[in-house]
């Protein structure tokens, strides 16, 4: 039975899409069958960051309203083993999406592929409930910036009212030399505001833009040079995989950060990683 | 002004929004507040009970500002 994953975040532009694209090829490099959802109805863009958009045939709606199969509308990423995706429309949807439906596509997709990483549409309302209702685990994706950290304070403060398990945060855009001056807020910070179990921190990297300008994953690229933001991403998927993988300080060199921070589920119970 | 550790300024603005965000008391609980204070200021002071405005400052958020 495959694990669903959502990426949510509150603020819009902190990266959800990028994460969801790179998280999903990481765990694909681990030998995993992946597939990423995107639910944010009318304004597909995973599909573009992943460079697959001359590919799509049918979309989630499509799958959804029953206009095609769920096989029909999963398009294979060739440039990675076992990775797909789903992509959604960018027409406005006259009629909302039945949750039941969506449950039921999840339940489908469960059995085909180990993880099911879902992009959240950015915001609080209906797309925020279709992309976390029935899901394993939620990840809510923020900046270090002050809007951001705010938003996201408000998504965890519902998903805690819904008494959701399994609720962690990823810290994307972390500009070390920033932290350093002391003009970007740390890592213990925003944990320590935001109450919650960190999965990761991924550190700002231009290298990204220029791979989505190319509709590239910045992960795994044959023949291409490691980059920083690349390592965070492996880290994460590893992570997600119950591998035991410190996340690094960045900012004190010499340490790590305790291990408390995110936990993986084990059948039957919950163990620190 | 902006630049010199505008990090720790950010925090203790999102520490000030958070707690106040998370003791806002919703609309049903600030309606039986207003009503049950209303029914017991009638007990000492002739007045309509419906015609009682609350409202809940917490002291600590005032000393911090």
């Amino acid at each position: 039975m495959g694990e669903v994953i959502t990426f949510t975040s509150g603020k819009g532009g902190v990266g959800k899409t990028t994460t969801t694209a790179n998280v999903g090829a990481g765990l694909s490099l681990l030998d995993k069958k992946v597939v990423l959802v995107d639910t944010d109805i009318g304004l597909r863009n995973l599909d573009v960051v992943m460079g697959l958009e001359n590919r799509i045939l049918y979309n989630l709606v499509d799958v959804l309203s029953g206009r095609c199969r769920v096989k029909q509308a999963v398009i294979r990423d060739k440039r990675f083993p076992n990775l797909s995706i789903i992509p959604s429309s960018c027409t406005k949807e006259k009629n909302p999406i039945d949750l039941q439906k969506m449950k039921l596509l999840l339940q489908d997709l469960r059995e085909d592929f180990d993880y099911i990483l879902i992009d959240s549409p950015a915001g609080i309302d209906q797309g925020f409930s279709l992309a976390t209702a029935d899901v394993d685990r939620i990840v809510v994706v923020t900046t270090p910036q002050i809007a951001a950290i705010h938003d996201a304070d408000c998504v965890l403060q519902i998903l805690k009212k819904q008494k959701r398990a399994d609720v962690c945060l990823l810290i994307n855009g972390f500009r070390r030399h920033m932290v350093k001056d002391g003009d970007m807020l740390d890592v213990p910070d925003i944990c320590e505001l935001l109450d919650a179990p960190l999965l990761g921190v991924v550190l700002e990297d231009e290298n990204i833009i220029i791979a989505q300008n190319h509709g590239e994953p910045i992960m795994g690229q044959k023949g291409s040079k490691h980059t920083i933001s690349e390592e965070c991403y492996r880290n994460i998927a590893g992570r997600i995989a119950g591998e035991d993988i410190p996340i690094p300080d960045y900012i004190r060199s010499t340490g790590i950060f305790s291990r408390l921070f995110f936990k993986k589920k084990v059948s039957g119970g919950v163990v620190n990683v | 002004m902006f630049k010199t550790h505008s990090g720790n300024v950010a925090k203790e603005r999102l520490r000030i929004m958070m707690t106040e965000e998370k003791q806002k008391l919703d609309d049903e609980t600030m309606e039986r507040i207003r009503r049950e204070i209303g029914t017991v200021i009638t007990r000492y002071v002739v007045i309509d009970p419906e015609n009682v405005e609350v409202k809940v400052t917490l002291k600590d958020y005032k000393k911090r500002e």
